[in-house]
């Protein structure tokens, strides 16, 4: 209605024609407008919130860089087949930190029967069975048994009051990012173990805490 | 008129069908809204009546056909049915959030469909009516003209409004508006409706919320299970609780620390009522506990530690931890501690106890029987059983909290009953079965933890509770150790260490991305209403001839604006508007 129009018509109750009640004012102006344009601001109200939140939550870090997972060199690869956390397959080469700053390298220990282990300090289970791996250590280091103990995504203080506390004489590596725990996949278990063999290739994984007897019949043929 | 009924008949005209047309009535229709709005209501009502499945629960597949089994004996045959419907996952069903997003998506459409109109009634008002809407509006007065016609436009501006005058036909036509963009406020109450039903949206969608983390003084729980892109852990750093005057806990309090990818990233305190804040994530204090209890042990054979853990004291309860008192004829104390005593069946626990008597060629034994009675009293009894020894009687005495009793020249009391948390458990190295653990504190406050090999200690008895004893008591018994402060003792071919009272914090670790949104939202819906309520729209029309002043205008249904209509007259000082007032009322 125009500021030159005059309303003047009423209603037979007299009421005037001037309705300002919102409720009464439904106005078609094409599906765009009418519905499209306001389910696209709800969207994007929407869409804007979960982006920002989304990225508040902690990306994960990369790691160091020289560490994390690294390229298996062919010579080290005796099973002609890509690097896999699988059986019969040859592990995928890493390289990690330790407490003390030195760099341990996966494939450096071909030549050994190796034990990787993953875990957290936070596992109990993990703490169960470590005793177990310190005893198995210290009893075959000599016959060529090494442990690599690869703790997962914490900060070196925590891991250090129970390497000390376990006493752990091994390699105790930081993986800081959680790259060679997924790689590995230990992503979803602690604690998580690989066994390789002397030619780096993984011939067994096991899922939770190994008893003494596991890890005895493992360690069997060491030495022969 | 025949522009209303031309109006109408064209409204009559059929389209063809349009679905964008049709969804569009649909959303916009306040009956649509209404009953969209009850279904909610009526929902949230069946997620409040019948039990909800823990978040726990739904993860799991067998889990949650497990849950609604147990049902099954409360609902019988119409469990099924229910599981069908979602009726025990209420809140996380689709027809539920599926209303909730329909229900979003009305208020939106309605909403922005309503500005186009409401925004030309603000900004482009009717500025001119007809003469007869003067006689004819609800809302109307007339009154004589002022001696001064302008007195009229004072008042009114004097009342806010903003007046403008038009001169026409040899009357003055003035139209007043005052709030006019208040009608807006409707809008800012419906944003804020939208951001409040986004914000649960977003919320379900991206929040996040850990179960309660039990974590001990000096240890850490991971936030994500496992391995995880953006994994933190939470660190216990200390936790406590603030005694009043009286010793009651008025206030719990975690000292945390947060660590991403083997980095600190935060430190702070969280209270009940307080969280801590941290990388977009909420640290909730859930629950305290002060009876967690660290042991080591290390296997004496090799030397390696073979067990080093924080245990929570008292999930088995409570057990009795009486004060005994023993003192000799001559006044001597020969024993005042405080006594933990190990449970022999259901309702008795007993505690042995050499007494260093003066005189005596060995200590002379006495057991500390606790019983539980009616209404669940506990009652002692001091009992030394008879031996060979020439001299040596039985005696029993007993005894009640804060009683005193005497046999064989010794004076026996109890000053005081407490208690101590009692826990049994498995998987300790050495302990053949499983070991019970009590933290009991001595006289003076120190933690001390008792260890029963439960095994090894069949119809076994108690030790005693002080240093000395505890080395005879352990010679004596030795299935049990009282475990003093960083003080190693030994027990079947291994060493246990108390390392001290741990308490343990449960903290819960919450993300909620659309709480900034609930904020934002309430603020909104506060102004929105005040806008609405407090400042309420009036527009006024008037006619100023000569002789007479007629008034009318729109405004709200609660508002007598046909009154205020005649104060202005008052107000003007038309010499008849107080008269007409009067007899209006």
């Amino acid at each position: 209605m125009t500021d030159d129009a005059l309303p003047g018509d009423l209603s037979a109750d007299g009421d005037s024609a001037i309705d300002e009640r919102p409720q009464r004012r439904r106005e078609w102006s094409g599906p765009v407008r009418s519905v499209g344009l306001p389910l696209l601001v709800v969207a994007l109200i929407v869409g804007a919130v979960w982006y920002l939140q989304s990225g508040r939550g902690g990306n994960g870090a990369k790691p160091a860089s020289g560490t994390g997972v690294l390229a298996l060199d062919a010579s080290r690869n005796h099973t002609g087949q890509p690097p896999s956390a699988e059986k019969g397959r040859a592990a995928p080469d890493f390289r990690l930190t330790t407490l003390d700053g030195k760099s341990v390298r996966l494939s450096d220990l071909q030549g050994k029967t190796v034990l990787i282990n993953f875990w957290a300090t936070w596992c109990a289970p993990c703490r169960q069975e470590m005793p177990e791996i310190v005893k198995a250590y210290n009893a075959n280091r000599s016959k060529g048994f090494e442990v690599v103990s690869v703790d997962e995504q914490e900060d070196p203080a925590t891991v250090k009051k129970w390497v000390d506390a376990f006493e752990m004489s091994f390699p105790v590596v930081l993986d800081t990012s959680g790259q060679v725990g997924q790689t590995f996949r230990a992503g979803t278990q602690f604690p998580t173990s690989l066994w390789l063999d002397p030619k780096g290739v993984v011939t067994d994984i096991h899922y939770g805490p190994m008893s003494a007897d596991f890890i005895d019949q493992h360690l069997s043929g060491l030495g022969q | 008129m025949a522009n209303v009924v031309a109006a109408r008949a064209r409204a009559r005209v059929s389209f063809p069908f349009d679905p964008f047309r049709v969804v569009f009535r649909l959303l916009t229709s306040v009956r649509v809204a209404l009953l969209l709005l009850g279904c909610v209501v009526l929902g949230a009502l069946l997620g409040v009546v019948f039990p909800q499945a823990p978040d726990e629960v739904r993860t799991s597949a067998q889990a949650y056909a497990a849950y609604t089994e147990f049902q099954r004996t409360r609902y019988g045959v119409f469990t099924d049915a229910m599981r069908r419907l979602g009726l025990f996952e209420v809140f996380h069903s689709y027809w539920f959030n599926g209303l909730l997003v329909v229900l979003l998506l009305a208020v939106a459409v309605c909403t922005a469909n309503r500005i186009p109109p409401i925004a030309r009634n603000v900004r482009r008002p009717l500025r001119r009516v007809n003469d007869r809407f003067f006689t004819q509006a609800r809302h109307r007065a007339e009154f004589a003209t002022p001696a001064e016609p302008a007195a009229v436009i004072t008042a009114l501006r004097r009342k806010r409004y903003r007046v403008e005058v038009t001169a026409r036909d040899g009357a003055t036509y003035l139209f007043a508006d005052r709030f006019g963009w208040a009608q807006f406020g409707t809008f800012v109450s419906h944003l804020s409706l939208i951001l409040f039903m986004s914000g649960a949206i977003v919320t379900k969608l991206v929040g996040f919320s850990t179960p309660d983390l039990q974590i001990p003084e000096g240890q850490t729980e991971p936030i994500f299970p496992v391995v995880h892109a953006g994994q933190m852990q939470v660190k216990n750093l200390k936790a406590g609780d603030t005694p009043d005057a009286h010793g009651n806990p008025t206030r719990y309090f975690s000292n945390l620390a947060v660590f991403r990818n083997g980095k600190q990233i935060c430190t702070g305190t969280s209270t009940v009522n307080n969280p801590m804040h941290c990388a977009g994530y909420t640290l909730h204090q859930t629950t305290f506990s002060p009876d967690g209890a660290e042991l080591r042990v290390r296997d004496l054979k090799s030397g390696q530690v073979v067990y080093q853990e924080v245990s929570q004291i008292g999930s088995e309860g409570t057990a009795p931890n009486p004060h005994f008192v023993v003192k000799d004829a001559g006044g001597n104390t020969l024993f005042d501690d405080t006594v933990v005593l190990v449970p022999v069946d259901q309702q008795s626990l007993i505690a042995l106890i050499y007494l260093p008597v003066s005189g005596a060629a060995k200590p002379l034994p006495v057991l500390l029987v606790a019983s539980q009675g009616l209404r669940n009293q506990w009652t002692l009894d001091v009992h030394h059983p008879a031996s060979a020894d020439a001299g040596d009687e039985a005696f029993d005495v007993p005894l009640l909290p804060g009683q005193s009793g005497a046999a064989a020249g010794l004076t026996f009391s109890i000053p005081a009953l407490g208690s101590v948390p009692l826990s049994v458990i498995q998987g300790i190295p050495g302990v053949s079965q499983a070991a019970m653990l009590q933290l009991a504190h001595a006289k003076d406050g120190t933690p001390y933890l008792d260890l029963l090999d439960m095994g090894a200690a069949a119809g076994g008895a108690g030790g005693a509770s002080n240093g000395s004893a505890a080395a005879d008591a352990a010679a004596q018994q030795p299935s049990r150790l009282d475990l003093q402060p960083n003080t190693p003792q030994t027990l079947n071919g291994y060493e246990y260490t108390f390392l001290g009272q741990r308490a343990i914090t449960g903290i819960t670790v919450r993300k909620d991305p659309g709480s900034t949104f609930i904020w934002v939202a309430t603020a909104l819906m506060m102004i929105g209403l005040g806008v609405t309520f407090y400042l309420p729209r009036r527009r006024l029309w008037a006619k100023i001839t000569p002789e007479r002043t007629y008034l009318a205008g729109v405004a709200d249904w609660m508002v007598n604006f046909s009154a205020e209509m005649r104060a202005i007259g008052v107000a003007a000082g038309s010499p008849d508007a107080a008269d007409l007032a009067a007899q209006e009322e």
